[in-house]
């Protein structure tokens, strides 16, 4: 019964946009959207998505994108009615401190820095969907 | 002399006291002179047995034309009786006695 | 009777009429012979003293040769008289200031001010400043003004001081304080500027770095089938360096946020940071058997985001710097103390916080060393560190006005000892 959920990221680094999509790749438990190169075109996404139930179920932010930062996006997602209540994480090379609790008080699910092996891919990616994930296999 | 008789004539127990006014004006040469040299003979003669007031007539106008004063610096005894005046500097310790009756 | 009476009357007149003649006498020895001052003689409005030229010496000597300036007004506002100390000023001659009027001398732009003086001098004692003019220029001078009542009348008696120089020391000192101000919004500009690089630096520098982690793992994780041998060592190395520099960037980061002056001091309840601080080091603490026993600690003024990396560098340190086969012990426990403030001297309440471990210790005569930036007892390839964590520990000590301290033994343990005053100065 658990429906796959699915996850827009936005990147607007080619190599962690490839890492992303290569990391979950064989996960059947979450479908991966098309990742969007900047905030902006997180927006216009969702703004193109006619369905409400085919808005992303969790949207992952690189902090530091041009245009608009992860931060910034994240705002703007949250002061708009129809997709405020989609959870959103901030991903950022570095989570310090100062990131952590400015995105947090912007209502962020969560903050975490990058992963950078595999096994901390998966552990993210479990970390996010809480409860309902499948662990895989190593 | 008088006075010393008047002493003696007590039975020599009596302390007369001596009540002086020195007449000043201000800090001017004689003036200053005659406080250092009155103080020194009373210390020396009189000591315990007298009261000596310093008038300065530049601060206290008045006083020189009620005490018919003359001139300046002017030592007044009032006590004991007879009423003696001197005028100067008081450097002549021999005369300032004298009119003290010491 | 009565003649009798009238012998003993007689010798009293004689008597009294010789004290008389002695004392006319005494006063005409006594002006011949210079002992005289001052005369009173009767004029037409009443009694009047005559002071001797001579015996005025003693004040005219003073007046004239003070170092301040006396003028003399009469009630129409001419100079009467001045010292020489008054002409000084003015840097004019005393016989181009008598009988002039006081007003000549003072500039239009404090006329107002003058008048004022003036007006209120004739009825009390009072002082003010205002300017003099002297030749081209101004003097600033303070002017101490009494109205006195002689004989011929009355006058103005005015000192009258030369306020150049302090005016000078007081334009020195606050072109000083300008400057050192200046100085300071530079110093604080630069900090500022130090600390947005450093902000910046290191999260670009950590961008390139995570990649170079994160492809050497797939490679070594991936593809370590298809490496041979040595291409394997060699890509655990560059794994390695890079996690160290990871380490170095971040603790670059947290040292140079230490510069700013963020007293952000907040009642804090320590041991609950200590336990949250333990929850992350679970499994470090867990691998390798560690006992961390924290005894009851006061609640301090501190700043929480700072104490917890000291507390969080001096655990993993003694956690680290373990005996091989000795699982770690560390107790912390505290101390209340009084110290004497170093400058001013009264006593503060502090607490000494001490972090016991059981590790291999170390040389005493390195315990100041260990602080420095990027200073290692050990080498890299034996202890994995930046060299920054008790650098960082012993500056947010100092921030929090305290002092850190450690002993040490060799093949025995460590001891750090941080003293903290309890309650912080209310933040400006």
């Amino acid at each position: 019964m658990n429906k796959r959920k699915k996850i827009l990221l936005a990147d607007d680094d080619i190599d962690d946009r490839i890492l992303f999509e290569s990391a979950y790749r064989n996960r059947n438990d979450i479908i991966v959207l098309p990742i969007a190169i900047n905030g902006v075109e997180v927006i216009q996404r969702l703004e193109s998505t006619l369905a409400p139930e085919n808005l992303p179920d969790l949207i992952i932010l690189d902090q530091n994108m041009p245009k608009m930062t992860g931060k910034q996006t994240l705002s703007l997602l949250k002061a708009d009615q129809r997709y405020a209540h989609i959870p959103v994480c901030v991903c950022s090379t570095y989570a310090d401190h100062h990131l952590t609790v400015d995105c947090l008080k912007l209502g962020a699910y969560k903050v975490f820095s990058k992963p950078i092996t595999d096994e901390e891919y998966q552990k993210m990616m479990n970390d996010f969907l809480g409860d309902l994930a499948v662990e895989i296999a190593h | 002399m008088s006075d010393a008789i008047q002493i003696s004539r007590h039975g020599g127990h009596v302390k007369t006291k001596y009540v002086l006014q020195l007449f000043i004006t201000g800090a001017t040469p004689n003036s200053t002179r005659a406080i250092a040299n009155i103080r020194t003979i009373c210390e020396q003669h009189l000591k315990g047995e007298y009261e000596l007031e310093i008038i300065d007539v530049y601060q206290e106008k008045e006083m020189a034309a009620m005490n018919q004063i003359v001139a300046l610096p002017m030592l007044i005894k009032r006590f004991p009786l007879p009423e003696r005046k001197l005028i100067g500097d008081l450097s002549k310790t021999a005369k300032v006695l004298e009119a003290l009756g010491i | 009777m009565g003649q009798v009476k009238e012998y003993r009357d007689l010798v009293q007149e004689n008597e009294t009429l010789r004290q008389q003649l002695n004392e006319a006498n005494d006063t005409i020895d006594a002006i011949r012979n210079g002992e005289i001052d001052a005369l009173v003689v009767e004029g037409k409005n009443g009694h009047e003293l005559y002071t001797l030229n001579s015996a005025d010496r003693t004040y005219r000597s003073f007046i004239e040769q003070m170092s301040e300036g006396a003028v003399t007004l009469n009630a129409e506002g001419i100079i009467v008289y001045c010292n020489s100390s008054f002409a000084n000023i003015l840097d004019t001659p005393s016989r181009d200031i008598i009988s002039h009027p006081l007003v000549e001398f003072i500039p239009e732009s404090d006329g107002k001010n003058y008048d004022d003086l003036i007006f209120l001098g004739w009825q009390q004692e009072i002082k003010g400043e205002i300017s003099l003019k002297k030749k081209a220029t101004l003097v600033p001078v303070q002017l101490s003004i009494t109205s006195l009542k002689m004989d011929e009348g009355v006058a103005l008696s005015i000192i009258v001081t030369d306020l150049t120089s302090q005016k000078q020391i007081l334009n020195a000192l606050k072109s000083n304080n300008e400057q050192l101000e200046m100085m300071n919004k530079q110093l604080e500009s630069s900090n500022h500027d130090l600390q947005q690089f450093a902000s910046v630096a290191s999260h670009d520098l950590q961008e390139p770095l995570r990649k170079i982690q994160v492809f050497s793992h797939l490679l070594k994780d991936k593809f370590a089938h298809e490496l041979s041998d040595i291409s394997s060592v060699y890509l655990g190395k560059i794994v390695h360096a890079a996690n160290r520099m990871k380490v170095l960037i971040i603790d670059i980061l947290n040292y140079s946020r230490l510069s700013s002056n963020d007293r952000n001091y907040v009642l804090t309840d320590i041991n609950a940071m200590i336990n949250e601080l333990l929850l992350d080091l679970e499994l470090i603490t867990k691998e390798k058997n560690a006992v961390i026993r924290v005894h009851e600690l006061p609640h301090m003024q501190i700043n929480p985001g700072q104490m917890r990396q000291v507390f969080q560098n001096l655990i993993s340190n003694a956690l680290k710097f373990c005996k091989r086969e000795v699982p770690p012990f560390i107790e912390i426990y505290s101390r209340i103390v009084t110290v004497k403030h170093p400058v001013l001297d009264y006593d503060v309440r502090c607490c000494n916080i001490h972090i016991k471990d059981n590790g291999i210790g170390f040389d005493e005569k390195f315990s100041k060393n260990i602080f420095n930036l990027f200073e290692k007892l050990h080498s890299k390839d034996d202890y994995d560190g930046s060299g920054i964590g008790l650098a960082i520990t012993k500056k947010i000590v100092e921030k929090h006005n305290g002092q850190i301290s450690v002993h040490s033994k060799m093949g025995i343990g460590t001891e750090f000892i941080l003293t903290l005053p309890i309650d912080q100065e209310p933040n400006e």
